[in-house]
């Protein structure tokens, strides 16, 4: 890092693109986030394109706000939590934060989730395998077994056909079409969980919804109230505007409405039944 | 129990409307309510999903006790007493606000 000069990596996931610009600690040149290891941590999701948002992030020390994250207004938008806080107006972004790189992650992933209901999109915690060119989630809080899936099936060959992590921990899930013809997509994020393999960025058409639990390998359909019920817990939604939150919850409702959840129940064993069941959607009219 | 024709119960609240910062969808019949202040998503039950859809249309909590008497079979008194109770859990959660 050039004393005084800023570091800048531009991260994407689908349709968002945001220039981090790694400011040092204000009168300490060479003290701040380490950009190196921002770009080791976010590679595969850099690029040169160009950013719809700035971001200029400056350290500081000390608690900014309250334990959750929120994220208030209504243009410009502002986000306070306990650790960071960002203003944004516009495509320009003000964000201080504590110098390290849980710090620099827990701020983008609140800037990109509220960028993404911009893109007409929300993210959720959810694991997401590719298979046969469908994205299908697997949807679930901490523990419920979202990067052993991914690890167990991630990278592994099945009757020729290749399955691919798109995450472990949070996607983002886009209507690409219209409210009246929704076509969703599943696109992976720079936010992982445990999932230590190199990730990238890669996105494929939505296909099923399995919300995850604990048993032996079955599935079981889900009533839509249900459903969404256990969806909305795991979307990561940082907003207290009701507009905001309400268009985030009918993209859900709508994305249900077209591909039916179900429970997929999963103990860890017999991972060829979950490829099996990701094929039968896949030949499904 | 007191006839259907019985004077209305003095703890029925007279008035009270949904809060302005709530989201709130009916799906299958069952209303659920998004808090984002608080990030709290409330799932009522059949009964109390009626309740609420009559107040989020602004109807008055004694035509609500009239639906619920109607599409549960029950007396209009225990009704009344029903809804009452429910709009009072409204107000302790802070989800109604003064009309």
């Amino acid at each position: 890092m050039r004393p005084g000069r800023p570091s800048s990596l531009t991260i994407t996931s689908g349709p968002i693109t945001v220039e981090a610009r790694l400011h040092p600690v204000p009168a300490r040149p060479g003290k701040g986030l380490d950009p190196a290891r921002a770009r080791r941590r976010y590679q595969g999701f850099l690029t040169s394109n160009q950013p719809q948002v700035v971001a200029e992030l400056t350290p500081f020390r000390g608690e900014t706000g309250a334990e959750d994250a929120a994220v208030t207004g209504s243009g410009p938008f502002a986000c306070s939590a306990e650790r960071f806080s960002w203003e944004l107006d516009g495509p320009r972004c003000r964000g201080r934060l504590n110098a390290n790189p849980a710090d620099l992650d827990s701020l983008l992933r609140t800037l990109f989730a509220h960028l993404a209901v911009r893109s007409n999109g929300v993210i959720l915690h959810a694991a997401s395998l590719s298979f046969g060119g469908r994205a299908h989630l697997f949807v679930g809080v901490s523990g419920a077994g979202k990067t052993t899936l991914s690890r167990c099936l991630g990278g592994r060959t099945f009757g020729g056909q290749k399955v691919a992590t798109l995450s472990d921990e949070l996607v983002l899930l886009t209507n690409e079409g219209t409210a009246a013809s929704p076509r969703f997509r599943v696109h992976s994020t720079p936010f992982w969980g445990e999932f230590r393999m190199p990730a990238n960025n890669g996105s494929a058409p939505l296909g099923r919804i399995f919300l995850l639990a604990k048993g032996k390998a079955k599935v079981a359909p889900l009533a839509a109230a249900q459903a969404q019920a256990r969806l909305l817990r795991c979307l990561v939604c940082f907003e207290r505007s009701k507009t905001v939150l309400s268009s985030s919850w009918d993209l859900l409702l709508a994305a249900l409405a077209r591909h039916p959840a179900a429970e997929l129940s999963w103990d860890g064993k017999d991972a060829e039944h979950i490829v099996e069941i990701m094929r039968q959607e896949r030949t499904t009219p | 129990m007191k006839t259907d024709s019985a004077p209305l119960d003095p703890r029925l609240p007279r008035g009270g409307r949904l809060a302005k910062r709530l989201a709130h969808r009916v799906i299958e019949g069952q209303a659920f309510v998004l808090d984002p202040t608080q990030s709290m998503l409330h799932r009522l039950n059949p009964s109390a999903s009626l309740i609420w859809e009559a107040l989020s249309k602004g109807k008055a909590p004694e035509e609500a006790a009239v639906l619920l008497s109607e599409e549960f079979a029950v007396g209009r008194d225990e009704a009344r007493r029903d809804t009452a109770e429910f709009i009072a859990l409204l107000q302790g959660q802070g989800l109604l606000e003064d009309a």
